[in-house]
C-alpha cells in the first residue's frame, strides 16, 4: 500500500514538474513586454489617485522610451505639474521641475505624484529587463509567473504575475517586498486594440494594502511604435522634452 | 485692493471641484495635444506674521528712522505667467513676474520678464538661444557655488522662481556609448552695461561663461567657468552620484581668483581684502522606507566673513545706533548691501532638511522641517512647515520660522525673532 502511494505521489511530481519545465517562463515574460508595448516608443497615460469619499487626482503623462533603458515622461497636466519631467538611463533616474530649473537625482522609491504610485512605477522599463522568472506554472486559461528582481534597485523584489495563455499579456500582478510583504496589487483590463498589432489592456488598476481604501488608475492611449536620437535622453535635452511631442 | 479680490476668486475655484464617481474613467488624449500658443502660470497669496527684536543690529539698521514696533504684518500677492509659442524648429518663452506687497511700513510692486527668449532647436544635439534667461548650474540644494550666471539662490525658499540675465547661448549634447554616457557644452555669452544685465556687476564687460557636463558611469560631473569681467573670474566644478537606491551625494566646488570684499572694525575703518577664494559644498539625500527624505549639506564660504569679523561689522550698527550717528549708520547700511547683510554672509554653514510624505495615510500631505546653522557663531534658523497639495492644481503652505543666536551672531543679530508664514497658490 505504501509502495503503491509513494509511485502515484512520485508519478505526480514528475507529471508536475514536466509541467513547470515545458513552459519557458522567461520567454513568456518577453512576449508578455512585447505584447504590452514595443521596446521603443510614445505613448499618453492618465493616472487618477482616487481616496476613499470618491474624490480624485488626476495626472496626464507623454512617454517616451528607447531600447531596453531608456526612458523619458513628461507631464502634461495638471497645470499645477505641468512641464516636469523624469528621465531613467537603466537605474540613474532624474527630475526635472522648472521652477527649480535644473534635474536632481530620484530614487525610484520615491512619489512623483503621490499615493499609490512610485517613481518605478511610472518609469517601468520592460519586466524581463528587471526581472527574472523563477518558476513558472501552466494552467487552463493562464500562466502564473513568479518573478525574482534581479539586482536591489528595483523596486519590489518579487512579482507573481498571472499572464492570460492566449493574449499573453498580464492579468493581475502581486508586487512583494523582500520581506514577503505584498505591497501592491495591479490588475490590468479592458484589452484594446491600439493598431499596428498593439493589443494589450488600456487600463491598469492599482490597490495597495499599506493605502486602505485608495485606489489609483492608469490608463494607456496613443502608443505608437518611435525611435528617438540617444540626445534626447539627457539631463540637458530635459527642460526640452515638449519639442518630442 | 481690487487684486487681491482678483487673487481671492482663483484660489476659490477649485475648492468647489465635483466630486466624480469612481467608475468614470475616461481618457481623450487628443485633448492634450500640443498647442502652438501655450500659457500657464500661478496666483498666490501670502501672509505673514514677523515678530521683531528691536534690540538686534538688523532691526536698527533698517528701522532706525522708524517709529519702534514689535511686529510687522505683510500680505503680498503674486501673479507669475509662462508663455510658450511653439513651432518645430523655434521656440518663444516669456516668464513674466509681478508681485504686490503691503505691510505697517507702506506698499510696494514690481513686475518683470524673468525670462523672455527665442531658441532655435532643430535637433535634439544643438540649441541656440537669445534673450533674457535663467540658468540654475550646479547640484546642491540650498547653495549654488556654480551660479556664475544666475542670481543667488534663497537657502530658506531654495526653489523659488529667479529672475535671469540677457544672454546668448548655446547648448551642445553628444550620447557615447560606453562608461562615458554623455557629454553636453553649454557656452554662454553675457553682456553688461549701463542698459543691459547692470545688477550683475560691473559695466562695460563681455562676460563669457561654460559648462561642461559629463555623465561618466552612473555619476553627473559638471565642470564650469567664467571669465574676468563684471565679476572676478572663477571656475567651479560638481557632482552628484546615487551611491544605492535611497541615497544620494552631491558636491560643488568653486575657485575665484582676486575675490575683493569690504572689512569694517568696530569702529568703521574700512579696508579692503582681496584673496583668491576656494569655496566647497558636500551633500547628501536619503530617503528612509516610511518616505522620509532627509537633505544634509555642509557648505564652507570661501567668500565668507569670520565670526570675529561678522561681530565687529554688528558692533559698529550698535554703536552708530546708540550715538545716533546717521552717516555711520548709513555706511553700515551701504557695506551690508555689498556683502555683510547678503545672504549667508559667513564662512560655514550646516542645511538640514527632514521631510516625510503622506505620513499617518494623509496623501498629500507633507511636513518637513529645516535649519540651517551658521557653524562659526552657534546661531541657527528653525523652520518647521506644513505642505498640502490635495486639491488639484493648488497648494497651502504654513511655514513658521524661529532664529535663535547669542547677541553679535548672525541668526542672533537678525531684525526678526520669529516668523509666521501662509501661502496659497493656485496653478493654472
Amino acid at each position: 500500500m505504501t509502495i503503491r502511494k509513494n509511485i502515484v505521489i512520485l508519478f505526480i511530481t514528475l507529471g508536475f514538474s514536466h509541467s513547470a519545465q515545458a513552459v519557458d517562463g522567461n520567454a513568456i515574460l518577453k512576449k508578455v513586454d512585447r505584447n504590452l508595448q514595443p521596446e521603443s516608443y510614445e505613448m499618453y497615460r492618465k493616472l487618477i489617485n482616487i481616496e476613499p469619499d470618491g474624490s480624485r487626482k488626476e495626472f496626464v503623462l507623454y512617454t517616451v522610451k528607447q531600447g531596453t533603458d531608456k526612458m523619458l515622461v513628461l507631464f502634461l497636466s495638471p497645470a499645477s505639474e505641468k512641464g516636469r519631467s523624469s528621465l531613467r538611463l537603466d537605474e540613474n533616474m532624474w527630475l526635472y521641475i522648472p521652477d527649480v530649473g535644473k534635474p536632481i537625482r530620484i530614487t525610484s522609491l520615491q512619489s512623483v505624484v503621490g499615493g499609490v504610485f512610485n517613481n518605478s512605477d511610472i518609469l517601468r522599463l520592460d519586466y524581463s529587463v528587471e526581472y527574472d522568472v523563477e518558476k513558472s506554472e501552466e494552467h487552463d486559461k493562464t500562466y502564473t509567473l513568479h518573478l525574482k528582481a534581479k539586482n536591489k534597485a528595483v523596486s519590489y523584489d518579487r512579482l507573481k504575475m498571472w499572464v492570460d495563455k492566449k493574449a499573453l499579456v498580464p492579468l493581475t500582478i502581486e508586487a512583494y517586498a523582500a520581506s514577503g510583504m505584498l505591497i501592491k496589487t495591479l490588475t490590468y483590463d479592458k484589452v484594446t486594440d491600439f493598431k499596428n498589432r498593439i493589443i494589450r489592456p488600456a487600463r491598469l488598476v492599482t490597490t495597495s494594502p499599506l493605502y486602505k481604501d485608495y485606489k489609483s488608475v492608469m490608463l494607456f492611449s496613443n502608443i505608437k511604435k518611435r525611435s528617438f536620437p540617444a540626445e534626447v535622453f539627457t539631463l540637458n535635452y530635459l527642460p526640452r522634452a515638449e519639442n518630442l511631442r | 485692493m481690487k487684486f487681491f479680490i482678483f487673487l481671492g476668486s482663483f484660489l476659490i475655484i477649485p475648492l468647489s471641484q465635483p466630486l466624480y464617481a469612481a467608475d468614470d474613467f475616461s481618457f481623450d488624449a487628443s485633448v492634450f495635444e500640443k498647442q502652438v500658443l501655450e500659457v500657464n502660470g500661478y496666483v498666490e497669496g501670502r501672509l505673514e506674521h514677523l515678530s521683531l527684536d528691536e534690540s538686534a543690529a538688523l532691526y536698527q539698521l533698517n528701522f532706525h528712522d522708524q517709529p519702534a514696533r514689535s511686529r510687522l504684518d505683510r500680505q503680498t500677492g503674486t501673479v507669475e505667467l509662462t508663455g510658450r509659442v511653439q513651432q518645430p524648429d523655434y521656440l518663444l518663452q516669456f516668464t513674466a513676474h509681478a508681485e504686490g506687497q503691503h505691510d505697517q511700513l507702506g506698499s510696494g510692486d514690481e513686475a518683470d520678464f524673468y525670462e523672455a527668449f527665442l531658441a532655435y532647436r532643430t535637433a535634439p544635439e544643438l540649441t541656440l538661444e537669445a534673450g533674457k534667461r535663467s540658468f540654475k548650474w550646479g547640484k546642491a540644494y540650498a547653495w549654488n557655488l556654480l551660479g556664475f550666471v544666475e542670481r543667488p539662490k534663497d537657502p530658506n525658499d531654495p526653489e523659488l522662481s529667479r529672475e535671469g540675465y540677457t544672454v546668448l547661448s548655446a547648448d551642445f549634447i553628444h550620447s557615447l556609448d560606453g562608461p562615458l554616457q554623455t557629454v553636453a557644452f553649454t557656452p554662454v555669452y553675457l553682456p553688461v552695461t549701463e542698459d543691459i544685465n547692470s545688477e550683475y556687476g560691473q559695466p562695460e564687460h563681455n562676460n563669457v561663461a561654460a559648462k561642461l557636463y559629463l555623465l561618466y558611469r552612473d555619476i553627473d560631473i559638471d565642470l564650469a567657468y567664467l571669465s574676468n569681467g563684471s565679476r572676478a573670474d572663477r571656475i567651479g566644478m560638481d557632482f552628484a552620484a546615487n551611491l544605492s537606491v535611497n541615497f544620494e551625494l552631491h558636491g560643488e566646488w568653486s575657485y575665484i581668483n582676486g575675490y575683493t570684499n569690504p572689512l569694517t572694525d568696530a569702529s568703521g575703518n574700512v579696508t579692503s581684502q582681496q584673496a583668491d577664494v576656494h569655496s566647497y559644498l558636500l551633500g547628501l539625500r536619503y530617503l528612509t522606507a516610511n518616505d522620509t527624505t532627509t537633505i544634509i549639506e555642509y557648505y564652507r564660504n570661501g567668500m565668507g566673513y569670520s565670526a570675529a569679523q561678522m561681530s565687529d561689522y554688528y558692533q559698529l550698527i550698535h554703536h552708530a545706533s546708540e550715538t545716533n550717528n546717521d552717516s555711520l549708520l548709513q555706511q553700515a547700511k551701504s557695506l551690508g548691501q555689498q556683502a555683510y547683510t547678503k545672504r549667508n554672509p559667513g564662512r560655514q554653514y550646516l542645511y538640514v532638511r527632514i521631510s516625510n510624505k503622506e505620513p499617518f495615510d494623509i496623501l498629500y500631505f507633507t511636513p518637513a522641517i529645516t535649519s540651517i546653522v551658521n557653524l562659526d557663531d552657534d546661531s541657527y534658523s528653525l523652520s518647521p512647515e506644513l505642505l498640502y497639495t490635495g486639491v488639484t492644481n493648488m497648494e497651502l503652505r504654513f511655514k513658521a520660522t524661529v532664529l535663535t543666536g547669542k547677541r553679535l551672531t548672525e541668526f542672533g543679530e537678525k531684525q526678526s525673532d520669529s516668523r509666521l508664514e501662509m501661502r496659497l497658490r493656485y496653478h493654472f
